[in-house]
């Protein structure tokens, strides 16, 4: 088990170095100049200078070896837009992201669970019938555009809710509601699907004859082994949620991670895009192993060697 | 115990009905200002604000300059009294404001006059905007409270720099104490010293106590990043907020019936318009033909344009230079007649011989490539396509280029061998409001041939009359005879037609109406200095 932990460490070591080097590349590629988007409207002096100061003006193979130092290191380097350290602007987004990621896994696993557990044990029915239209409904809207109409009504109409920002618990319940609206849908598709296929198995009907209640035998034995699919995809998605969600952040001026990196591709921060995607993608594969250490957890067959 | 019951749910109502009162009654004290892009630093010497405008707007209610700039960008004394200028035009005295205080407690004098400009004359400390500072020679205080600066050559760009975010004065003791932190916490001279700031989210003001001049009816001005712009009405209605900037045309109809809300429509200082890529090697020989460019002109009908695009909320352009920059003149029109401009197209040889809707001349198709950037200026993408349309109509086979943002600077000021479009859909704002600083930029000659363009004449126009008269007006100091120049030079700039020259859209400021003293200025800032709060 340690050497297989200690194995996946290296492995995402790898893979961040791989997605940090491509990337590193990838943005020097595209066009759009740092320089010229730090000096603005101005002549092309200035830009020649901004060059130098952001010490873009060296040889690309320099500006690598100086970043890989810095990396080894922990120095990510400065934000070009706001000459601050990239680990601490992406620090500053730190609560925000994991508040809207917190808010919107609960609301997901709250509402998208109970909801497959049920069309599962009721197929066919009225009930899973309603609840499917109601799935299907809130996979087609788009996020931003339903975070659009809560504020309409939520904020404009009715004042109950505040339009914008990360002040407080109250306002993280739009921009949740918008994310988690498609995910509680994937849930509960997810969910229900397990379900039914574990609810068919011969060794749930053996434990009603032995004579386990209806619900202990649908929770304990049931779902319980229904829910190994489930947890990979709320493992995705909370995956996906750490680098933000960007539409939704700029809609309500959430200041987390997606915001920071929409800004930072904006005016081609190199640093800070840089940064970001080391954390994110560093981030996204520990939970990941994090997830399938969950496995070995909640079933016993599973061993890692 | 229905008693005991009773007397507290009497003070429990009590106390909240107090602290809703209390509350309500600190609200109007604090004035919340949501902006469209976000503030990251407040140090002129860095980037010059980045995020335009939301730096500027932040520097200009915290700093102050020598001179300032009005609602419609006049020069008006502010930390100087009174200067005088010499016989040679090289030598300015200013007279100093007594009895000013940096928010740290700092006097503000001669000494902070001449450590701020040596800042700035600096290249290593001051990176941008060195375009304010690179005509400076030598700064020096005469006594405590005069100071005499002297310029390399005579220029007419001084007060206007002076005016600019590029002069403000930061207190020396600060900039010693942070150097390259002033950033985050600056200290300035301005009616609203620094509480808090949380960069890119929210900046804290609150009132200067010890303020030189009229002290502001708020207590505490907040600034606040909100991007997107249907949120930022959206806060504006629910009293989140008390005023917000970059209002977008279709959403200003619905604020200007709403009784609660004052709009400003204020006619900015950035022209749009189609640059003509003309260098006289790399060009499309069609586009060095005037007659091929005037017919471009009157085939764009711009007053349809203003009307789909901006919703009326635009003026048409009469000059290359918008109404409210200094020095303007009418210079004239180009209404939309496309029997004209076919017949133009005619003359310079363009005519549809083969039938297939597009002019042709030796056989060859008059195709245009029309770069429009994507997302840097209103309604750019769709005012680019719609041109595209309506020069089709005449018979110009135009095509689009959508480029982001962030690359088309690069595809502007490539070197003209590497220019790899005809039209290129683009917008400068003089940020000193000088109609001088306009020209220069745009129509000065570039120096170099085959290199990038100094500065932002793109198209690579080029006519040695302007550039003379450019040149002169740079090196008068008379602000009126530099104003009869540039009106010459704008006439003829007008009249070489080297671009298309559409409209300048107004800046749509809307804030609740108690909120008394807002400036919007035209070159899209919103001055707060003066605000006061009448409900």
């Amino acid at each position: 088990m340690f050497k297989f932990i200690v194995f996946r460490i290296l492995s995402v070591l790898v893979t961040v170095y791989i997605a940090m080097t491509t990337v590193f590349f990838g943005i020097r590629l595209a066009p759009g100049d740092p320089a010229q988007l730090l000096a603005g409207q101005q002549t092309q002096e200035d830009v020649k200078r901004a060059r130098q100061f952001l010490g873009l003006d060296a040889p690309i193979y320099i500006q690598y070896l100086k970043f890989l130092r810095g990396v080894i290191r922990g120095d990510l380097g400065v934000s070009a837009l706001t000459r601050r350290s990239v680990s601490e602007e992406i620090v500053r987004c730190i609560p925000a992201t994991f508040t809207l990621l917190a808010a919107s896994m609960v609301l997901t696993a709250v509402l998208g669970v109970p909801a497959g557990v049920v069309c599962a044990l009721m197929p066919g029915t009225v009930w899973d019938f309603l609840i499917m239209l109601l799935v299907v409904g809130a996979l087609s809207v788009p996020n931003f555009w339903l975070g659009m109409l809560m504020i309409e009504l939520f904020s404009v109409r009715l004042g109950w809710l505040p339009s914008f920002g990360f002040s407080g618990l109250k306002t993280a319940i739009m921009p949740a509601i918008a994310v988690a609206a498609r995910q509680v849908a994937v849930t509960t598709r997810m969910t229900r699907v397990s379900m039914l296929e574990v609810l068919g198995e011969d060794y749930l009907k053996v434990a009603l004859a032995k004579g386990l209640g209806t619900w202990s035998v649908v929770l304990k034995h049931g779902l319980r082994n229904a829910l190994l699919p489930v947890i990979t995809s709320l493992g995705l998605q909370a995956g996906f949620l750490l680098g933000g969600s960007i539409v939704i952040e700029v809609l309500f001026a959430w200041p987390g991670i997606g915001q920071l990196l929409i800004n930072a591709i904006t005016m081609r921060d190199y640093n800070l895009i840089q940064g970001i995607t080391i954390v994110y993608v560093g981030g996204f594969l520990l939970i990941m192993l994090f997830m399938d250490l969950c496995y070995a957890l909640v079933d016993p067959r599973i061993h890692y060697e | 115990m229905r008693y005991v019951k009773a007397a507290v749910l009497l003070v429990f109502w009590g106390l909240l009905f107090g602290v809703i009162v209390s509350g309500v009654a600190a609200e109007k004290k604090v004035i919340v200002y949501g902006q469209s892009m976000p503030l990251t630093h407040l140090d002129s010497a860095y980037g010059a604000y980045l995020a335009y405008p939301a730096g500027y707007e932040a520097a200009f209610v915290i700093y102050e300059g020598l001179v300032g700039f009005d609602e419609h960008m006049n020069i008006y004394p502010l930390l100087a009294v009174s200067w005088e200028v010499s016989e040679d035009g090289k030598t300015w005295v200013f007279h100093l404001r007594q009895g000013v205080k940096f928010h740290d407690g700092t006097p503000f004098n001669a000494h902070a006059v001449v450590v701020n400009v040596e800042r700035g004359m600096d290249p290593k400390r001051t990176t941008t905007n060195r375009m304010h500072w690179d005509y400076w020679d030598s700064v020096e205080a005469l006594d405590e409270y005069t100071v005499k600066m002297v310029t390399k050559y005579p220029t007419g760009l001084v007060l206007s720099s002076l005016a600019h975010g590029a002069g403000l004065m930061a207190s020396p003791a600060a900039i010693e104490k942070y150097h390259d932190d002033l950033g985050t916490h600056p200290v300035g001279t301005g009616p609203f010293m620094l509480e808090s700031f949380d960069v890119g989210k929210e900046l804290v003001l609150t009132r200067f106590e010890d303020y030189w001049g009229p002290k502001p009816g708020v207590e505490k001005l907040i600034f606040r990043y909100i991007p997107d712009a249907s949120t930022r009405v959206a806060a504006l209605l629910a009293g989140e907020v008390d005023i917000i900037d970059a209002v977008p045309p279709h959403q200003l109809t619905r604020l200007e019936r709403d009784p609660r809300i004052t709009v400003y429509k204020v006619t900015s200082l950035r022209p749009y318009r189609i640059d003509i890529f003309q260098h006289p090697r790399y060009a499309k020989e069609a586009l060095l033909d005037k007659r091929v460019r005037l017919a471009l002109n009157y085939a764009i009908p711009k007053e349809a344009l203003i009307k789909a695009v901006f919703l009326d909320y635009a003026v048409i352009a009469d000059s290359p230079i918008a109404p409210d920059t200094f020095g303007h003149v009418y210079c004239g029109e180009y209404p939309y007649n496309p029997e004209k401009a076919r017949e133009l197209l005619a003359e310079a040889g363009w005519r549809d011989t083969d039938g297939d809707g597009i002019v042709d001349k030796n056989g060859q198709p008059l195709q245009l490539t029309f770069m429009t950037p994507d997302g840097a200026y209103y309604g750019d993408v769709m005012t680019a396509e719609a041109i595209a349309r309506y020069l089709r109509e005449v018979g110009v086979d135009v095509k689009i280029w959508k480029v982001e943002r962030a690359a088309t600077y690069g595809y502007w000021t490539a070197p003209p061998a590497q220019i790899q479009w005809d039209l290129t859909l683009r917008a400068f704002n003089p940020s000193n409001a000088s109609g001088l600083y306009h020209l220069q930029n745009e129509f000065l000659s570039n120096p170099v041939d085959d290199t990038s363009p100094w500065a932002w004449n793109v198209e690579w126009y080029s006519n040695p009359q302007v550039d003379e008269l450019i040149k002169k007006a740079a090196a008068t100091v008379d602000l009126d005879q530099q104003a009869q120049l540039i009106a010459e030079a704008q006439r003829i700039i007008w009249n070489d037609c080297p671009s298309i020259f559409l409209f300048v859209p107004q800046n749509l400021v809307a804030a609740r109406k108690e909120l008394k003293g807002v400036w919007v200025q035209p070159v899209m800032f919103v001055i707060l200095k003066h605000i006061s709060w009448e409900g």
